[in-house]
């Protein structure tokens, strides 16, 4: 064995431009498969905690009505006594937060247009420890505790820019009441946010719940409470602590339905769970073609040394020996291009987890739809993912030496040895 | 008491729908110690006959005992077996093995044996490079030594296991008469030495005049045999 390995590994090491070329593409395949998936994971990271921060939190507690209506934006079907159940949600998780929103669909107008909109309702005195949106101020003020008496708004940038105003410049908001009428009153744009979520920022409405009380005629109106938990650093761990938090939080509350962020960004992740189907697919054509290099190889390999198959042939060694001598020297050169690979892409992922990659460079203004995706990519280190890929390239490298490695073991000795 | 015997051997080769009779109805016996030419014209069967005796290949028909006792209907397994431990090679291009040293390639029979510990593997190995002049030599690799030097390598490889018999087709063919005569001394002074049998195919009339045995083969027979 011992010297079936020093065989294969001189012969590697003599035909230096061979190893290194088809050893080259294994390691450019391991590589992007390491980067890529560093990537996906950042773009996952970004996408969830935009999520978490701005539209979903953590886990939403709604009643199952609500939910079976959701797009109706019914006004009756809300969270009774919100208050009181936002802070049985801060006693019963520790270390939670917890603040209720109300949404209603609303009628923007600055007198010449009128844009309808999902206007969200909130608390100003407890929304900021759930949704750090007044972190994110173009200008004007998050809304205030004392702006619960007046009539305040804040606008996303892009619907504020194309209603035309300004912070200070009056809004009349129409909407349906609780009454099944229709009232309408002047707000104060008090704020415009740019959020990473271009999904608010092209149609977020933010008014106090008083503010939605005195306009639609109801008491504490809320549709959902928001719950935010501390933050975990894996996005793995992420969402397993708000799918606990809410199965929790479903049993301290059994008339309403609580959803983790797993649940409520279902739709995202069905779609990343095709997109990283789609990169491995790519991975696994570079590692193809790889393994296609290897194979090559290990064939000129052997063409070039069928005498000495034969010399060891006529001395004893069995077909098997044979066999392994060939895929030795197959697993050397991925094993070599694999390392090589490993190394190039954490190189690559370091850089990328340090210095992140500016996304709204990379992507520019392109819409992704219902996807808040924006700011800095940085990667995410994945002891699983550099395992899994070296082991791959290993077992590729393998198999396809495996193919000319028999073919070598089935030589005839003494047509070997006649070779010339 | 005979080494090896040779009965009735006969081999085809099938070419197509041609039918290639290589060896036609061979017999000899060969006792231990011999040191055997085998001669002939091109395609007269030399190379047949040794691969047969080699375990290489397989008669159509005939038989093969090997001291006494027949190797008949062997599967692959069983004769690399056989190759293994008793059977040594010597080829016209020497093929060293081009990425071993000189150590390596002659301990390569013994380490593909695997019987001994690598101590005593070395310790053989390095008496048989003496044995064969080339000391001092035993780091080197094969492309840095002249086809003499390399095929005394191969003399070395070839003994270093204690075979029943070496065979050595056309040795000294890829060598200039000097250095063919050289390695044919040496063949010769380890025959007499260790009584190991060597039997070797020749065109060379020089190294033919070494030999105590001359066997002529034509067209798959023996023509004469004749012992000096
Ligand atoms: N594998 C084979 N397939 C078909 N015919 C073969 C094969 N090997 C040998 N022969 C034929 O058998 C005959 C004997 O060949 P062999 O190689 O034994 O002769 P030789 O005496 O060694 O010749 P040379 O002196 O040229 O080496 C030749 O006619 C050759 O063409
Ligand atoms: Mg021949």
């Amino acid at each position: 064995m011992g010297t079936l390995i020093r065989i294969a590994f001189r012969n590697v090491v003599r035909h230096k431009a061979r190893t290194i070329i088809s050893a080259l593409v294994m390691t450019f395949g391991i590589a992007v498969f390491i980067f890529f998936d560093s990537a996906l994971k950042g773009m996952d990271r970004i996408t969830i905690d935009t999520m978490i921060d701005f539209s979903s939190s953590s886990v939403k507690l709604r009643t199952p009505g609500y939910k079976a209506d959701e797009r109706a934006f019914p006004l009756d079907k809300g969270v009774p006594d919100a208050d009181a159940a936002a802070d049985r949600v801060e006693s019963t998780l520790r270390g939670s937060r917890a603040t209720a929103r109300g949404r209603f669909i609303g009628s923007l107008s600055n007198w010449t247009d009128e844009i309808p909109v999902a206007v969200t309702a909130v608390d100003p005195r407890r929304d900021g420890s759930v949704f750090p949106v007044g972190g994110h101020m173009a200008s004007g003020s998050w809304l205030s505790a004392s702006d619960g008496a007046a009539n305040a708004l804040v606008l996303g940038s892009e619907l504020a820019l194309e209603l035309g105003v300004k912070v200070g410049d009056l809004i009349v908001i129409s909407a349906q009441t609780a009454w099944e009428n229709r009232n309408a009153d002047e707000f104060s744009v008090v704020g415009i946010v740019n959020l990473p979520d271009p999904l608010i920022n092209r149609g977020g409405a933010f008014v106090s719940r008083q503010a939605a009380d005195r306009l639609l005629g109801s008491a504490g109106f809320a549709t959902e409470i928001d719950v935010a938990l501390p933050k975990a650093t894996a996005l793995e761990r992420t969402l397993a602590d708000a799918a606990d938090a809410a199965a929790s939080l479903g049993k301290t509350f059994p008339a309403l339905d609580a959803d983790p962020i797993g649940v409520l960004a279902e739709g995202y992740l069905a779609m990343r769970n095709m997109k990283s189907k789609f990169s491995s697919i790519m991975i696994f054509m570079v590692l193809l073609i790889a393994g296609v290099g290897i194979a090559n190889t290990i064939l000129m390999s052997m063409y070039s040394r069928i005498r000495e198959i034969g010399v060891l042939r006529a001395y004893g060694m069995t077909p098997r020996d044979i066999k392994r001598l060939f895929t030795f020297e197959g697993l050397i050169i991925g094993l070599f291009g694999g390392t090589c690979g490993v190394a190039l892409g954490c190189a690559l992922n370091w850089f990328m987890v340090e210095y992140g990659v500016s996304l709204d460079a990379l992507i520019g203004k392109m819409d992704l739809g219902e996807i808040p995706l924006g700011g800095t990519l940085h990667g995410e280190w994945s002891l699983s993912t550099i395992v899994f890929a070296f082991a791959f390239g290993i077992v590729v490298a393998w198999i396809s030496a495996s193919v000319p490695a028999r073919r070598a073991s089935k030589l005839e000795v003494t047509n070997a040895l006649r070779f010339v | 008491m005979s080494i090896l015997t040779l009965e009735k051997l006969r081999k085809v080769y099938l070419k197509g729908d041609n039918k290639v009779v290589a060896l036609d109805g061979v017999d000899l016996v060969i006792e231990k110690g011999e040191f055997l030419a085998v001669v002939g014209p091109s395609g007269s069967g030399k190379t047949t006959m040794l691969n047969i005796v080699g375990c290489l290949d397989s008669p159509t028909e005939g038989r093969v005992f090997y001291n006494g006792s027949e190797l008949r209907a062997m599967k692959e397994k069983e004769l690399s077996g056989y190759r293994k431990s008793h059977i040594s090679f010597i080829f016209q291009s020497f093929n060293l093995i081009p990425v071993l040293t000189v150590l390596e390639n002659v301990e390569l029979p013994l380490v593909i044996e695997r019987k001994l510990k690598p101590a005593e593997i070395r310790r053989k190995a390095v008496e048989m490079i003496a044995a064969v002049g080339l000391e001092g030599k035993e780091n080197r690799f094969p492309r840095e030594l002249s086809g003499g030097q390399e095929q005394r390598v191969a003399i070395a490889r070839a003994l270093v296991k204690d075979p029943f018999v070496v065979l050595a087709d056309e040795p000294t063919a890829n060598l200039d008469s000097r250095t063919a005569e050289e390695i044919v001394e040496i063949m010769k002074r380890i025959n007499a030495e260790r009584r190991t049998t060597f039997i070797f195919s020749t065109h060379d009339r020089l190294v033919m005049g070494h030999a105590r045995r001359i066997v002529t083969l034509r067209d798959g027979s023996i023509v004469s045999d004749e012992r000096r």
